[in-house]
Formats: structure tokens, sequence, C-alpha cells
């Protein structure tokens, strides 16, 4: 397989991942990292993760705000601004078009490509 | 936070130099931010606050796990990375159907024209014909009506050359013989054009309008029922197939001409052929004068 493809691939779909999840709730820089980690086929690493979410920060999709943590250091909080909410909305309808669309190219398991 | 062995800080604070040497050449604010998430990350890596120092291996396995310092370089792209959203397209479904009822209208008023006009007046079907066909189906042509449209621009360009000559003959009464040719001209290409879409439809409503078969179905009132109905089935079903084969877009110029065109053409339809038709049933049915009454 062309990892370079799957890298590529990865680190594109990583935007959206990351803000479906901060759209439920309230989560900090660490807590996106742990989430994502943990799901074997994302492959994500940590240098991916937070200049990511600094670069969504700025061009105000996320906003950022540093809350007092009774466990240990203060923690920045990552929330979605109306206008990640928007964008949001937009990449999952063009995440869902593309899917159905390349679902249909897909050669089912088993079969090999003609 | 939580103390450090002065090995494991100097090992942190390489690693957060290496990180900001990487990603020089971005905005600083930018660079800051990723040092504090990662400072914060770190943090709560090596665990709670508490009097036991971070070791060295500790930090070094905290580092690993974080990655190379140089792999955050390329992971702050100029542009989003996720791609635009393309335009959704229309369910293919609701187009389709969307599309067949454009064209069954098309039909529908393309029908409608040759209904009456080729029954009342063929040139004056030809001239409409042009002028509906220059205006309007030459302007959204696409591949369906290409044909038709060249059709359509000859007889444009030649309607718009015999209404100059129409006006200067208004003052120059020799320049009418300019017109005739043009006219013939005219007449030729409207026909052609004519025939070109309609077809077979217009060989089925001209026969249905031949007045010797007019005259003979309104010698029976049920026969003329019959001829009605079946002139507008053929009509509606005519309609559907033509608007299969030529139709267009919903919202073209073609659909707002076929709706605004169809009060007119009823009014017009009642006047030049079910009027006409009334009033020669009406004198078929009357007794034909003595032939004294001629005498003077």
């Amino acid at each position: 397989m062309d990892d370079n493809w799957l890298t590529q691939a990865r680190r594109g779909l990583l935007e959206l991942c990351i803000l479906n999840l901060v759209h439920h709730e309230e989560v900090y820089g660490y807590q996106i990292v742990k989430r994502l980690t943990k799901v074997p086929g994302l492959v994500i690493s940590v240098g991916t993760v937070y200049p990511l979410l600094s670069r969504l920060k700025r061009e105000g999709f996320l906003s950022g705000e540093l809350v007092e943590s009774p466990q240990g250091p203060a923690r920045r909080t990552y929330r979605l601004t109306p206008l990640g909410k928007r964008h949001l909305l937009e990449i999952n309808r063009a995440w869902r078009d593309i899917t159905g669309a390349v679902h249909q190219f897909m050669v089912p398991p088993g079969r090999s490509a003609p | 936070m939580k103390p450090r062995t002065a090995e494991a800080a100097r090992l942190e604070k390489d690693y957060l130099d290496r990180v900001r040497t990487a990603l020089a050449g971005r905005d600083p604010a930018e660079i800051d931010d990723v040092l504090l998430s990662l400072r914060e990350h770190i943090e709560e890596e090596v665990g709670p606050d508490g009097d036991e120092e971070v070791r060295l291996s500790r930090m070094a396995a905290v580092l690993e796990r974080l990655g190379p310092p140089e792999s955050y370089a390329p992971e702050i792209p100029e542009r989003p990375s996720f791609p635009p959203p393309p335009p959704a397209p229309a369910a293919p479904e609701a187009r389709g159907t969307a599309e067949l009822l454009d064209r069954v209208w098309i039909g529908y008023f393309i029908s409608i024209l040759g209904l009456y006009v080729p029954i009342v007046d063929l040139p004056l079907c030809n001239l409409i014909g042009s002028i509906v066909l220059a205006a309007v189906l030459l302007p959204s042509a696409d591949d369906e009506f290409r044909g038709a449209g060249r059709f359509a621009a000859a007889g444009a360009a030649l309607l718009l050359g015999i209404g100059l000559v129409g006006f200067a003959a208004l003052a120059v009464r020799e320049l009418i013989l300019l017109a005739v040719p043009l006219l013939f001209a005219q007449v030729a290409c409207g026909i052609l054009t004519y025939w070109k879409l309609m077809g077979r439809t217009a060989a089925v409503v001209l026969a249905a309008g031949l007045p010797g078969l007019a005259e003979r179905l309104q010698r029976s009132r049920q026969a003329y029922v019959v001829y009605c109905v079946v002139l507008f089935v053929v009509l509606f079903a005519t309609g559907a197939v033509l608007g299969v084969a030529f139709g267009g877009r919903r919202g073209s110029p073609i659909w707002w001409a076929g709706f605004l065109f169809l009060p007119v053409t009823w009014f017009f339809g009642w006047r030049l052929v079910l009027r006409p038709l009334s009033a020669a049933r009406a004198a078929l049915a009357s007794p034909l004068p003595s032939p004294a009454a001629y005498r003077v």
C-alpha cells in the first residue's frame, strides 16, 4: 500500500474527526489526543493533533479557554464556535457525498479488482 | 507543575526547543500555542502533582510517545487539508421525474401550437414558429435542440429581413418586390423548422384538421364528439412523446414560454378552430337554399 497516500488521507480526515469530537462537548486538548490515538484505524500521532488544533483555533472554528483543574495544571478546553458549527455541517455533508460516491466504485471484499 | 529532576527538565526543554526549531517560519503565536499544548500534555502524562520528582526515564518515555519533534513541522498546512464540499447534486430520481415532467409539458405546448395553426394558417404558423423558436429555443439550445436551433436562426434572420423590407416598402412601394423571395424563403425555412419539431405529430394533426374530414365528421354529432376526443387524446399523447424527445430543463426559457403560451393558445384555439368548426357545423345542419334563390 502507498503509505504516503494513507498518511495524507488520515491527515485530511483528522480535522473532520476533531470537529465532530468537539461538537458534542467541551474537550481539552489532552483528551482529544487520547481519544483519537485510541482509535486504531486512524493511527494519529500527537505531533499531528496539536498543530491542527492551533490552526482550527486560528481559523475561528474552535475557541480555547484555560480552565483551572483540581487534579493538576490548568487545562485548555476547546469548544466549537458558530463558524466551526457551520464548517462542520459542510464537511460532514461533503464527507457523506464523497464516501457515497467512492463506495460505488469499491470492489467488494473477496473479489479481485479488474 | 510536578517537579523534575535536572536531567528530566533538560530533556524536556531540549525536546520543546527542537519542536520550536521545527516550527520555525510559522506565526510565533501558533508556535507558542503548540508548545503550550505540549507542556500541558507532558504534565498530564507524567502523572498527578506530588512530591516525587519526575525522573529522566519517565520523561524520556513520555517524550518518546509524543514522537520526534521534527514530525510537528509539516502538520500545519497553510490551507485547510480537507477538500471543500462539492456542490450537492440533485437526487437522480427526483431529477429524472422533474425532467420527464418538463419534457411532457413542453411537448404539450408544442402540440397545442400544432393543433390549430396548421388548420388555420400554415404560413402564420411558420412566422410564429420562427419567432418562438428563435426567441426561446435558440438561447437555451443544447444538443437536443441544436438542429432545430439552426433552422430557427435562419428563420429569425429571414423574418428580420422581411420586417425591415416591409417597413421600407411602406415608404417605397417598389421594394415590396424584394419581400417576395424573402417571404418564400421564410416560409420554406419555417416549414422546415416546423416539421423538424413536429414531425409525425404535424402530419396527424394536419390530417385531422383537413376541411373535408372535418366536414364529414360534423355531419354527425357522435362522430364529431369522437373526433374531438380522439384529437385531444392524440394531442396529449403526442405531447408526452414529443416532450420526451425534445424536452428541456425546468426553469429554462422554453418552460416559461410554454406556461405563458398556454392561455394564448387555448384562446386562439377556441377563436380560430372551435368556433369556426361550430359555425361550419351549424351551416351544414341548415338546409341549402334552393337554386331559385341565386337568380337575379
